[in-house]
């Protein structure tokens, strides 16, 4: 028990002196996290409105797939990158094994999913009206989706946040594809993986903190999200 | 000129028939009221004529184009109608904004947008709810605030679903006094459904009668009711005949 409030005394410290290491391995964290997170959102904004908006055969079907595959397992989406763009892969000429951009890559693909589903969730649970008023109104197809994007704003940024709280604590896929190669690829979640491994817990503790803090901050915002839209619908 | 013309109209939910084979014709500049009992297939031939939907036979002319084989052209001609719902919806922005939405959509420049939506807010009486939510409105504010969004587009035809339905009797009073002035100054062709029949003979130049799918009755106003043409009409509309007489009548 001393062990431990030592590490986490320790820990706080590493926090409070903003330790190079510490805060390197969170900005790395953030920045391939958010631009993940950014991919997939530009990805899924259209292609959810496109899904949205198209009637077509199997489109239930598509989207109970999206859907089936919110819990798709961090390991497996790291594995299919993994064959894809290691030195033997189809796409392994690019040379992006072990690299950040490749961690990027991955994490997007993990997000797609969770994110494409939840933004075509919050566009059904609009009123038909505003869509119909809009085309009717004249607006193009585009013009109607950048108002029904617009009108479920608060649960599209929803559905990124969510999409960005995946992608920033999965391990596995980070691991695998990113090697937790020191100054490099190593994010939050490998080094608290191999600084326990190690026995350093202190670090392992500190990297944890802010893992838990960058989690409340979401939940915060996501809660803010929810009051403003609460307030906002009255 | 006619600006709609229709020509069996079908249309189904499943297998159940909505339109059975719909024909009309809508001259430019007229007031068409359509009247039928609830669940007649007056909104759902409206939709198709504002081309929210598609029917599944018969052919649609409507502003001089074949909107039936050139879905393409789609875009073209809601750019010269307007449709306003029977439950209208306000865009999560300001009563100003909710107005200029179908001008940015045609990308007017901001000034005029800005003098056009002013414009429309002042002829449904709301230009001092500009800078207010829409969403706070009430049900009809709400629908004055939908028709002043369909007048600031100023479109050839303009369909309307049941437009006053949630207004009480003075507001609805002022919507029509609007629309009376639109058609009569703009020369717009109005398309307008209506449970509200003394409405229907203050406004209509034509009249159509829905009942289970089909156009039971179209004429000009005075033609259809007095005398309506047949007793299930005559029922509908209220006349106040008992059933011989009307029949001897007729």
């Amino acid at each position: 028990m001393n062990e431990l409030w030592q590490g986490i005394i320790r820990a706080l410290e590493l926090l409070v002196r903003f330790d190079p290491e510490v805060m390197a391995i969170t900005f790395r964290s953030l920045g391939i996290s958010t631009s993940a997170c950014i991919i997939a959102t530009l990805v899924c904004l259209p292609l959810g409105s496109l899904i949205h908006f198209t009637g077509f055969k199997g489109k239930r079907l598509l989207v109970s797939i999206i859907q089936t595959f919110y819990s798709l397992p961090t390991v497996l989406v790291g594995l299919l990158v993994f064959i894809m763009f290691s030195r033997a892969g189809p796409l392994g000429e690019l040379g992006l094994m072990f690299t950040p951009t490749l961690m990027v890559i991955g994490q997007a693909l993990l997000v797609i999913p969770l994110m494409l589903g939840l933004i075509i969730s919050a566009l059904s649970s609009l009123d038909k009206t505003v869509a119909d008023t809009a085309f009717s109104l004249g607006a193009s197809r585009f013009q109607a989706g950048i108002l029904a994007l617009k009108e479920a704003r608060y649960a599209v940024i929803t559905s990124v946040i969510m999409g960005f709280g995946r992608a920033i604590s999965e391990v596995g896929l980070a691991m695998m594809v990113g090697g937790n190669i020191r100054g490099f690829t190593r994010t939050l979640t490998t080094a608290i993986s191999l600084e326990t491994s190690k026995g350093d817990i202190e670090l392992s503790l500190a990297l944890g903190f802010i893992l838990l803090i960058i989690s409340l901050v979401i939940n915060i915002a996501l809660s803010r999200l929810q009051q403003v839209r609460t307030s906002a619908a009255h | 000129m006619l600006h709609i013309e229709a020509h069996s109209l079908v249309r189904r939910a499943g297998t159940v028939p909505l339109l059975k084979g719909i024909s009309l014709q809508v001259e430019a500049g007229d007031s068409f009221l359509l009247i039928g009992p609830t669940g007649a297939g007056k909104t759902t031939l409206l939709r198709i004529l504002g081309l929210l939907d598609k029917p599944v036979a018969g052919n649609l002319n409507i502003l001089g184009v074949d909107v039936t084989g050139s879905p393409d052209r789609h875009l073209e001609i809601r750019r010269r109608m307007a449709f306003v719902q029977q439950k209208p919806v306000a865009f999560s922005c300001s009563v100003l904004e909710n107005v200029a939405y179908p001008l940015r959509w045609r990308k007017v420049s901001k000034d005029e947008m800005k003098t056009r939506a002013l414009e429309a807010l002042e002829q449904v009486g709301m230009s001092d709810f500009a800078g207010r939510n829409a969403r706070t409105l009430s049900g009809g504010e709400t629908q004055r605030i939908a028709i002043a969004r369909a007048l600031v587009t100023r479109p050839e035809i303009l369909l309307l679903d049941e437009p006053t339905a949630n207004l009480d009797p003075n507001s609805a009073g002022k919507i029509e006094d609007v629309l009376a002035r639109v058609a009569r100054e703009h020369r717009t062709t109005l398309v307008m459904t209506t449970h509200d029949l003394a409405q229907a003979r203050r406004l209509a130049g034509t009249v159509g009668v829905i009942m289970g799918g089909e156009l039971v009755e179209c004429g000009p106003s005075n033609k259809v009711f007095n005398p309506p043409p047949d007793s299930q009409i005559a029922r509908f509309i209220g006349f106040k005949l008992a059933e011989q007489d009307f029949n001897r009548m007729v």
